[in-house]
């Protein structure tokens, strides 16, 4: 039977997603459920003087209303949550942290009940100084968000190593030391210093976030829409001291998630806010209120870079400030991808990275497509090209002449394989806007177009230019997954899984990989969706790691029943498991004599079905001092090329085209996974252009789809195209999810540098900092 | 019918005639709100920038979404006409291209559809497209009171941000685009800094008559969004009366106006940006025009 895996097979929800009918968890519905809605403060820093639900109460049809005053100091409940730092309380109890931190929850009969609720509710606050920007809030002196870390529960990650240094606004701290990094630049011929910056942008699912809560007979039930429901199960179950398996997470198909919707954010107060009612409550964000649920990072990195006398990057010094927000939500592990991420994908040999977690008084921080990696490669791949100029290279060249190769050295000290940036993806990137070394950067074209004037009357105001950008991305090590699957007896194939479908694909390529393990067509499969109390741990649907981790698990569990098909037909044909086969849902003798169905094995068995599991850990992480070790269970890459014309008279970047470039060691399916590359671009584009959530003292200004603006098919580049690269020495799925988001932005920048001289170091790069820039040329030439 | 929004009860009504709605109003005048569309009355609702007892609705009304030319009149457009209505309408594309060019600029097809001509005047959005082209067109709003009909130039409709002549108890019911001469082309910059589908940071708009020799009758040039109503100097434009408008004319009249507009900042621009914008785009608009008529 030909295997689907490596075929672009439709969507196996596609039908569904066509007709509208997907079950998303936005319209899930429960008998007698209320609605639930939340107060916010409105101070960035406040302290609570006092709460008075009184009058709210008495309106009718509220039935509960959740403030402080229901969780302290009740021994029933775990007042904390937090993936990794137990920091953010349910509802506000002693302070309120941001504009838009949670204050009390109403859960009423419907929802203008609810909202006249919200404006009953008494808060007198005594505002406290605030603080926005990650530097200043590192600044001895400065407010001090957390002042000391609650009693702490749980565990947190494998992964993830906790420097938090209490008393000051610094959440955490990842170091890295490869060489010796000050020899390095005492040897440096050049040395390179620049600043980089991005500003907090938002993922804007369709899907805002929902969660639906129902707490019974001791017994928590959730339905959510979650990235990672093994850990919301786990929070929930430290919230309300229960056993795991008295907690229950459902997940349905996510409208979006694009990180914003990893680990908890609304199921603690709508499933506290549940138990107080009584009866199932579901809260519905609206969009601006998602604005103030979780953001991308803004990060300051400073990056010092030295290069010897040929031109090869000796030493890198790096010190990277994200904004962590009012809570840790992930930062601490964030800032791990975002700290050794910094050296690039180049042989470096001394590398010294201090990357750190900053509170500060704004929306908190999380993941976000990208993961850090963004705003690394945005600092490592603009200075690349300032180095490249500066030295007189080629920036295509001076990029293959310092990439990684295979066997190399990263900056986490591991050897890294399957490297394929010089023959595949700077290859592929090259041809596909025909740059021609030698002639495309700026300092290389400035002798041979004599007509830089910006818009003189004679000459066209539009100027054009080239980049190419490359980047390396981990994905989370260690993790674990695990898969079961039920063959029955028509021969049908579920698969339990906790990956999250949220429009990626999940469930589609893992059909393919267990139709492909079991020799039995794609219709025979059906995939589940995450409940926790059927479908088995899955650490995250994030981190461009299902493809490669669930899809593992599934193949072994597939082989596990596989291995009791085998078994079982030994038996019934009384005959040696070693001379039997299984394909095409038949099990064979070798010489093809004899054979019985999959339906028939499990038939005659009388097991009712064939059950199997399989799990998949990686192992690995980086030293606590060092940041030496396993970075990356293999090192995902990308690189991405465009060409722009700039309208020299407004700063406008028009994109003509711009193609990525993304290796995928094998591919299941061929065309989503372009899609997800195309997807990636043009959440690149987007943030390289305009997305920029805006802070007046603390208050967020664009929380709303008509002042934030996110990308639409109109801003779709002239061309657009994508390669997704596979090598024959490569056995491995890579994940692709979100490799091409980082090189997208520098590469931006890049070729406006080449097409006008105007280096931007800010992100987005609007029309106005491109015009300001020219003025500055024309300033410094004149 | 009765409904909460905005943290208020609002008494929605639905009156099913042009007199009918104006009674309303005239009832209701300063406690009501005229809602068709509802494509920015809601989200002001939502957010709370309006809080009105009463919605006017307007939906039920028949009569007002007609597009039609008159000769000698012009071509009058229902105040419940959509948007898309009018810019894909047969008689707007023959007789004002570029106006119906213009409501092609608004937003996004899905927008178009909901919005209508007189929510969108009545609105008096300083980032809207079309208010600064029908102020070039020198078009008229008709408003209905009890008192009777009265005809607004737009020239002095559009007061501030969200402000205009429109009294309490009038109600817009359409807007007259006069015939405009036979010599006379135009053209409308829109130009957005973020997304596609944002509204503009700096819209242009040029009118230019021409004779039969290529000299300027007479010159309009309007500017949207960089203040609180569409901008228009007399003095720059009398520049061109009688003249030729080659490179060095122009580009006084793109300088004139940069330097007396007194420009707003938002997200789409600073005050800064959208002054050099205005040079760029007066003189980008005028060319076009002139490209657009042909000759010269």
């Amino acid at each position: 039977m030909p295997s689907p895996v490596g075929r672009s097979v439709g969507m196996i929800d596609a039908d569904e997603r066509v007709r509208g009918t997907v079950a998303y968890a936005l319209n899930a519905e429960l008998p007698g459920c209320l609605t639930g809605r939340i107060l916010r403060s409105p101070h960035p820093h406040a302290r609570l003087v006092r709460i008075d639900t009184a009058r709210a109460e008495q309106l009718p049809g509220v039935i509960a209303i959740l403030s402080r005053a229901d969780i302290v100091d009740n021994p029933a409940l775990y007042p904390y949550f937090g993936p990794v730092v137990r920091d953010q309380p349910v509802v506000a109890l002693d302070k309120v942290r941001f504009v838009g931190d949670p204050v009390a929850a109403v859960a009423a009969v419907d929802d203008d009940t609810a909202q006249q609720a919200l404006e009953l509710i008494e808060v007198e606050y005594e505002p406290l100084p605030a603080v926005f920007d990650p530097e200043e809030a590192l600044v001895p002196g400065a407010p001090i968000l957390h002042e000391t870390f609650p009693p702490q529960r749980g565990a947190m990650s494998a992964d993830i190593v906790f420097n938090p240094s209490e008393g000051s606004n610094q959440l955490n701290h990842f170091k890295l030391r490869k060489g010796d990094v000050e020899a390095g630049f005492e040897q440096a011929h050049r040395i390179f210093e620049h600043t980089f910056r991005c500003p907090p942008v938002q993922h804007v699912p369709l899907e805002p976030h929902v969660a639906m809560a129902l707490v019974e007979a001791g017994k928590v039930t959730v339905w959510s829409g979650t990235q990672t429901p093994h850990n919301i199960r786990a929070q929930l179950a430290e919230i309300f001291q229960l056993p795991l398996a008295q907690i229950r997470v459902i997940v349905h198909t996510l409208g979006g998630g694009y990180g914003s919707k990893c680990y908890t954010k609304l199921e603690p107060i709508g499933a506290v806010l549940a138990w107080k009612a009584r009866r199932p409550v579901k809260i519905v964000l609206r969009r601006e209120e998602d604005f103030l649920t979780v953001t991308k990072h803004q990060a300051v990195i400073h990056l010092r870079t030295g290069v010897d006398r040929d031109g090869r990057i000796v030493a890198r010094k790096a010190t990277n400030y994200f904004n962590a927000g009012a809570y840790a939500d992930i930062s601490p592990r964030l800032i791990k991808n975002g700290g050794y991420a910094t050296a690039g994908p180049y042989r470096i040999p001394n590398v010294w990275v201090d990357s750190y977690a900053v509170y500060s008084n704004i929306v908190p921080a999380g993941a976000f497509r990208g993961y850090g990696v963004s705003q690394a490669a945005w600092a490592y791949e603009s200075q690349m090209d300032m180095i490249a100029e500066a030295l007189g290279y080629d920036p295509l060249e001076y990029r293959q002449m310092n990439v990684l190769h295979d066997g190399d050295t990263f900056a986490t000290g591991e050897q890294v394989h399957d490297m394929h940036y010089r023959e595949l993806l700077l290859a592929d990137a090259q041809k596909a806007i025909d740059w021609r070394p030698g002639a495309e950067a700026w300092w290389q074209r400035a002798s041979a177009d004599g007509d830089r004037g910006a818009g003189s009357a004679t000459v066209s105001h539009k100027r054009r230019g080239k980049a190419i950008t490359c980047v390396i991305k981990g994905s989370v090590t260690p993790s674990t997954s695990s898969a079961s699957c039920k063959l029955n007896e028509d021969g049908s194939l579920n698969v339990l899984t906790s990956s999250v479908e949220m429009g990626q694909g999940a469930k589609t390529v893992l059909a393919q990989l267990a139709a492909e393990a079991a020799g039995i067509p794609l219709e025979a499969i059906t995939v589940s969706e995450p409940d926790t109390d059927s479908t088995p741990y899955d650490q995250q649907t994030s981190s461009s790691r299902t493809t490669y981790s669930m899809g593992t698990a599934v193949t072994l569990a597939v082989q596990d029943v596989k291995r009791q098909l085998v078994e079982l037909a030994a038996d019934q044909l009384e005959i040696g498991p070693d001379d039997l086969t299984c394909d095409e849902g038949t099990v064979r003798t070798r010489d093809g004599s004899r054979s019985l169905s999959y339906s028939d094995v499990v038939r005659r068995s009388r097991r009712g079905n064939l059950l199997g599991q399989g799990t998949f850990a990686t192992s690995g992480g980086l030293d606590p001092e060092t940041g030496q070790g396993i970075g990356s269970i293999h090192w995902h890459h990308a690189a991405a090329a465009c060409e722009v014309e700039v309208d020299t008279e407004t700063g406008k970047i028009e994109i003509l085209r711009f193609h990525s470039s993304c290796f995928a060691g094998r591919v299941v399916n061929p065309r989503l996974a372009e899609l997800q590359v195309e997807g990636s671009t043009l959440f690149g584009l987007g943030q390289s252009l305009f997305e920029e959530m805006l802070y007046d003292g603390g208050q967020l200004i664009n929380a709303n789809l008509s002042d934030y603006m996110i990308p639409s098919f109109k801003d779709l580049p002239g061309r657009l195209s994508v390669s997704v690269l596979e090598h024959p020495s490569a056995g491995e799925v890579h994940g692709i999810g979100e490799t091409s988001v980082p090189p997208v932005m520098p590469c931006v920048a890049n070729a406006l540098y080449n097409a006008v001289g105007v280096r931007i170091t800010e992100l987005p790069l609007t029309p106005e900092k491109v015009l300001a820039g020219l003025a500055r040329r024309s300033e410094a030439e004149a | 019918m009765r409904v909460f929004f905005g943290m208020r009860d609002i008494d929605i009504l639905e009156p099913r005639s042009v007199e009918e709605a104006v009674a309303a109003l005239a009832q209701h005048g300063d406690e009501a709100k005229v809602i068709a569309g509802g494509t920015a009355l809601v989200l002001m609702l939502k957010n709370q920038l309006v809080s009105p007892a009463y919605l006017i609705s307007l939906g039920r009304v028949p009569g007002l979404d007609g597009v039609t030319y008159g000769a000698g009149v012009g071509l009058r457009l229902g105040a419940l006409a959509s948007i898309r209505q009018a810019e894909t309408s047969a008689v707007v594309r023959q007789h004002c291209p570029t106006l119906a060019e213009t409501f092609g600029k608004v937003a996004n097809v899905r927008v178009r559809h909901a919005a209508t001509v007189g929510g969108n005047v009545s609105e008096a959005d300083y980032a809207s497209d079309p208010p600064c082209v029908l102020v070039a067109l020198r078009a008229r709003a008709v408003a209905l009171s009890p008192r009777g009909r009265r005809e607004i130039p737009l020239t002095e409709f559009f007061r501030d941000f969200y402000e205009t002549a429109l009294a309490a108890d009038e109600l817009l019911t359409e807007i007259v685009v006069p015939e405009q001469p036979a010599g006379a082309r135009q053209s409308y910059l829109k130009f957005v800094t973020r997304s596609s589908e944002d509204r503009p940071c700096i819209g242009a708009c040029a009118w230019i008559d021409l004779d039969e020799a290529g000299v300027c009758r007479e010159l309009r040039v309007t500017l949207g969004a960089v203040a609180g109503k569409p901008q228009e100097f007399a003095e720059a434009e009398a520049l061109a009366a009688g003249q030729r408008l080659g490179p060095d004319l122009i580009g006084q009249v793109a300088q004139y106006y940069a330097e007396h507009i007194d420009p707003l900042s938002d997200a789409r621009g600073s005050a800064w940006y959208r002054r050099r914008m205005a040079a760029v785009f007066v003189r980008r608009a005028i060319e076009q025009a002139l490209g657009a008529g042909g000759e010269v």
